[in-house]
């Protein structure tokens, strides 16, 4: 698709599972989007140039700095937003965990944390916290809570084992 | 206990893709190919994107979050292997020159257009797969085959029908299938597999006959001396799955085909060559040598052939059968009135088939055909079909029960035997991924009535088995003529029946000498003496776009996504072909047109001579010169076909009402008369003509680089009139565009990193090489037009452009570790300062995506500097180009985006950075001089 027009299009577009349709240019940062057209807010406008990835999403599983990419890159793909991992009253293992290890000073990157996290745990659910830190490098923290964050990282990592085990079980 | 598979495919479906060994060898028992002996398996493992590298046996192959980062970690794992334990004696079809006797049957080859998709999620012991609709015999060999592969009962399988999704060819669905179960299987979760086309090495069954010499060496196995007897590379046992071949050994094959031969067919001691036959062109090819086989020696031994087939048939219901068919054929035949050459053959058939009840059965059927050979044009008519059918069963209560069918000019027969003709390749041959464009050459004549009650036949393949040795019995009895090669070839025919050879080779790129450059104001003196105006041509009021078949338009369509028209006649955010680009060039901006059908202010009025002679001489309707920024000197090279079909394309397209800005060029350019002394010195409007001595594939390239394509038109340097220098040594080898350099084509295979057949053909297809980086600036459009072209041709360019004639020495390649030292060394201090703050820069602005081996693994890919084509090049323009605009339009969506930093990183900071990563990925390299004013001037350059 070309995306140097500047002449708003209706693009449909996928949403935490759901379909949805937005009238913007189709060269459009899909972050842009997310927040003002759909309202959900979870991923946040850090850098602009996908340096620090407070705007990350997952686009079909992997982890996307939504500033940087045009919303057209979005359409026939799944999107994943902070909102889709689970809800207020069932948190996703990800988002449980950073609840758990109270992971947040200003909260600002955390969006980026747990998107990132989930990434890599929904690829590697058995990752080391070495691949996880490695994972973790570029996206910034500016309140030194690194070390809660690498906590909740791997107690991500346990809970993301047990749901799987449970879901197993219940297939066979 | 069996789970209902949902139609939907599964959350965290991963994407999977196998590795092959350089060749598959088979004995018919086991595997006898190349054993892997090593690979960067555990770097790829630890590479983005990457869950898994799964190795079981020769098996090797990659688990990943999505395609893309499939196949980049595929392409990455640079596999080793080994010669296997197979005897490696040379194949039937490795022997250069076909010997006499050698029967090949053509396989179908996949085309791009139906690459199916297939997902599997194996767990527990439970098997689901996600596939596209197949017929139930593919299905049921597929479960066993699945089944023996993962060592899972049969009925713990469970099939769902993904919708949208078509077909390829059986085996290659099995195949993809069999290596989503074993890479699922290994990593206990959903994956999905796109169908891999394979390597188009064994493109035909081959028969050999074997002469009546080495006959006797395996007397013993030859039941009669009569009897043909048939020497094979291919299997007569269909193959296991290539997944189960390779990662268990020993694996056998689970059908078998079942067309039953009068004589053995051998195989023994030599390696057996895969291939993607299926049953079906298994007992086709073996009918074809056998039937043509006993024609054969009845016409050596001065027997009628009919009389001496019949003879050899066993008593019983086949014989009843050909006798029946046969006397329903009998009769003079008629002489041919038009010059043509008249003949009769016939052929029969028999299989062997487990019918529903699990009972032994067996078919035969039998065919007369009656053709028309024009000597002139190798055309075959087909005048006239008897076939007919009938079954045996074994079972004695039933043997008197027989179904008995003949059919004359069933349209079905007519429909089949088509198919078994084909011509030559032509180099403007475009095939759409909506299926073959070509047109039929072979006509079916009116038939000559006859109807032998037949009922409704039924299409299983059993009664059209004989088909091709009945026409070419029939061709061999009109002509003495024999062809052993299916499907048929009108042109080997017409050369044989003419008894020529091919002509003298004319070498393409003869275009003699470059001219030399004679200042602009002389040309423009020339042009006011000596070449007056060239006339306008009447405007009509626009071709009647209705009596355009949908197969010309389909085959404009593909010639403007060839040619790219739509990336230099299209505006920034503007209608497609309504033009308005600005083009910057040396000699001033100028503005494509629009090219779409308006009666006023697109091309609408023009007459298809006025199209074609600006496609081909550079000549607007009205008689203005055209600029070569359009490239009619490439397009003058395409067939007229070719330029007949975009013209019914694009007069058949939507018209949108565009004035485009008028093109005003400094003195002496804006002097278009004067381009009329430029194209008498620098324009050749010969159109293309495809080079004998090479490849039918080999031309397909060059017609399209040459022609549609126009890759010189960026790719070759121009002299100081703006012409390509067209001689040997220049020609694609290397010039500029928009502000971008475009690398030289003419030296592919040489250099640090040589460009592969493989490698080159995957750029193209999907704007990224591993090994050489990604397809940016005003190269990215080209891939976007280029996936409208089918593999086969994006394989003919690569094949064409590694094989320019051109540079042949090869570039001097420095050693990695003095280079190193080199750069260590050059750490001056104004150097070292400048490299310390480009890499502070490229640690905040890059890295994340850029650095290998470390940082997350985001959407798209992770280009890998090092291997990066444009920190080798001369200068840093892409470069530059690249970090100051990013890339907002890539070649292809999965390939992901990057930012630009023109307005966040300053001139110098840039050229910090430039030099950092000159030295730091490009160590072997010259340092780039201080490029502060070329920033600055790219920087100033408006970027579409």
């Amino acid at each position: 698709m070309d995306t140097r027009s500047t002449t708003p299009t209706a693009l449909p577009l996928r949403v935490n599972g759901a379909a949805c349709e937005v009238t913007v240019a189709s060269q459009t940062a899909l972050l842009h989007v997310l927040r003002n057209d759909l309202e959900l807010n979870g991923p946040k406008y850090g850098c602009g140039l996908g340096e620090c990835g407070a705007c990350t999403v997952l686009i079909d599983g992997v982890a996307a700095r939504s500033c940087v990419i045009p919303v057209s890159a979005a359409v026939g793909r799944q999107v994943t937003t902070l909102e889709g991992l689970g809800t207020l009253e069932c948190p996703g293992p990800t988002q449980q965990a950073f609840i758990d290890c109270q992971a947040a000073q200003c909260g600002y990157c955390l969006n980026g944390m747990i998107m990132t996290v989930e990434a890599v745990l929904r690829r590697h659910p058995h990752a080391t916290e070495q691949a996880l830190r490695s994972e973790l490098q570029h996206n910034l923290c500016r309140c030194g809570t690194h070390v809660e964050i690498m906590r909740a990282a791997l107690r991500a990592g346990e809970l993301h084992r047990a749901r799987a085990l449970e879901q197993a079980r219940v297939r066979a | 206990m069996n789970l209902p598979v949902p139609v939907a495919l599964p959350d965290g479906l991963l994407w999977g893709r196998a590795v092959r060994p350089p060749q598959l060898g088979w004995d018919g028992r086991r595997y006898v190919g190349p054993v892997l002996i090593g690979s960067r398996r555990a770097a790829v493992d630890a590479q983005a994107g990457v869950v898994a590298v799964v190795q079981n046996g020769q098996f090797l192959g990659v688990v990943a979050m999505s395609a893309p980062y499939a196949r980049q970690a595929a392409a990455d794992l640079a596999p080793e292997w080994a010669a296997g334990g197979g005897k490696h004696l040379p194949h039937v079809s490795d022997v250069a020159d076909a010997g006499p006797s050698d029967y090949r049957w053509g396989l179908p080859q996949t085309s791009a257009g139906t690459a199916a998709q297939v997902a599997v999620w194996c767990l527990q012991g439970h098997v689901s797969v996600w596939m596209p609709a197949c017929s139930a015999e593919v299905l049921a060999g597929l479960r066993l085959e699945l089944s023996q592969l993962l060592s899972v009962a049969p009925q713990h399988i469970r099939f769902a029908e993904l919708a949208g999704a078509s077909a390829g060819l059986g085996l290659d669905l099995v195949d993809t299938v069999a290596d989503a179960a074993l890479l699922s299987q290994a990593v206990g979760r959903p994956v999905a597999m796109a169908q891999q086309t394979r390597a188009a090495e064994n493109t035909a069954l081959v028969l050999r006959a074997l002469p009546a010499s080495a006959r006797t060496a395996v007397a013993e196995r030859v039941a009669s001396p009569a009897l043909p007897t048939l020497h094979s590379d291919a299997p007569w046992a269909v193959r296991p799955s290539i997944a189960r071949l390779l990662s268990h050994p020993a694996a056998v094959a689970l059908t078998h085909a079942s067309a039953v031969t009068d004589g053995p067919i051998l195989a023994g001691s030599l390696t057996t060559a895969l291939t993607g036959a299926d049953v079906g062109a298994l007992n086709a090819a073996q009918v074809f040598a056998q039937e043509s086989l006993w024609f054969e020696q009845a016409v050596a031994q001065g027997e009628d052939p009919l009389a001496w087939r019949l003879r050899h048939l066993p008593a019983g219901t086949g014989a009843a059968l050909a006798r029946r068919v046969s006397d329903s054929a009998a009769g003079p035949l008629p002489p041919g009135a038009d010059g043509s050459l008249r003949g009769r053959g016939f052929a029969t058939a028999r299989t062997e088939h487990t019918a529903d009840d699990g009972q032994p059965e067996i078919r035969w059927s039998a065919w007369v055909a009656e053709v028309a050979v024009h000597p002139s044009t190798g055309q075959v008519d087909v005048l006239r079909v008897v076939a007919g059918q009938d079954s045996e069963s074994l079972r004695p209560m039933q043997a008197a029960g027989v179904v008995q069918e003949i059919a004359g000019q069933d349209p079905l027969l007519l429909a089949n035997t088509r198919q078994l003709f084909t011509r030559a390749d032509a180099f403007d041959d475009w095939k759409s991924p909506a299926g073959d464009i070509r047109t039929d050459i072979t006509t079916v004549t009116a038939p000559t009535a006859l109807a032998h009650g037949h009922g409704q036949l039924r299409a299983d393949g059993v009664l059209t088995l004989p088909a091709a040795a009945a026409i070419a019995n029939a061709i061999h009895d009109a002509t003495g003529v024999r062809l052993r090669q299916v499907p048929f070839d009108a042109e080997q025919l017409r050369l044989q029946l003419a008894g020529e050879r091919a002509e003298k080779p004319v070498r393409l790129l003869s275009r003699g000498a470059a001219w030399l450059a004679i200042g602009a104001a002389g040309i423009a003196g020339l042009a006011s003496t000596a070449w007056p105006a060239k006339s306008a041509l009447p405007l009509t009021s626009g071709p009647d776009v209705s009596l355009y078949s949908a197969q010309a338009i389909e085959r404009g369509r593909l010639v403007a996504a060839a040619g790219d028209c739509v990336v230099c006649h299209t505006a920034a955010g503007g209608k497609p072909n309504a033009g308005g680009l600005g083009l910057q060039t040396p000699f001033g901006t100028l503005y494509s047109t629009n090219i779409t059908p308006d009666l006023e202010t697109g091309i609408g009025r023009w007459s298809y001579a006025a199209f074609e002679r600006a496609m081909r001489h550079g000549i607007h309707q009205d008689g203005r010169q055209l600029y070569p920024a359009f490239p009619y000197t490439a397009f003058a090279k395409m067939s007229d076909g070719d330029i007949q079909s975009l013209y019914a394309y694009l007069m058949s397209q939507p018209a949108t009402e565009s004035k485009v800005p008028e093109t005003r060029l400094a003195f002496p350019y804006n002097l278009r008369p004067a381009m009329a002394g430029w194209n008498l010195l620098f324009h050749d409007a010969t159109p293309f003509r495809a080079d004998p001595a090479q490849t039918a594939e080999w031309n397909r390239g060059a017609y399209l680089v040459e022609g549609a394509g126009h890759c010189s038109a960026c790719h070759t340097p121009r002299n100081a009139l703006g012409a390509e220098k067209t001689d040997l040594k220049n020609h694609l080898s290397g010039g500029e565009a928009e502000g971008w350099t475009a690398p030289p084509l003419n030296d592919l295979a040489g250099g640090r990193t040589p460009w592969t057949h493989d490698t080159l053909r995957q750029y193209l297809r999907t704007g990224f090489s591993p090994k050489h980086g990604v397809a940016a600036g005003p190269m990215a459009p080209v891939v976007q037009g280029l996936a409208e072209l089918p593999e086969s041709d994006i394989g003919a360019m690569a094949t064409y452009l590694l094989n320019l004639p051109g540079r042949t020495q090869p570039m001097p390649v420095a050693a990695g570790s003095a280079a190193a030292a080199a750069f260590a060394a050059s750490a001056n201090a104004p150097t070292a300062l400048r490299h310390l703050n480009g890499e502070r820069i490229y640690q905040n602005a890059c890295a994340v995506c850029h650095e290998a081996g470390s940082g997350p693994t985001l959407f798209g890919i992770k280009p890998d500097l090092a291997a990066n084509t444009n920190l080798r090049s001369a200068t840093p323009d892409n470069l530059v180009q690249t970090i100051l605009h990013g890339i907002q339009n890539p070649a292809n969506g999965d390939l992901g985006y990057m930012p630009g930093f023109k307005d966040s990183l300053d001139d110098k900071q840039i050229d910090d950075l430039v030099a950092y990563l000159r030295g730091r990925f490009a160590p072997g390299e010259k340092p780039w001089p201080d490029g502060v004013k070329t920033i600055r001037d790219f920087r100033r350059q408006r970027h579409p």
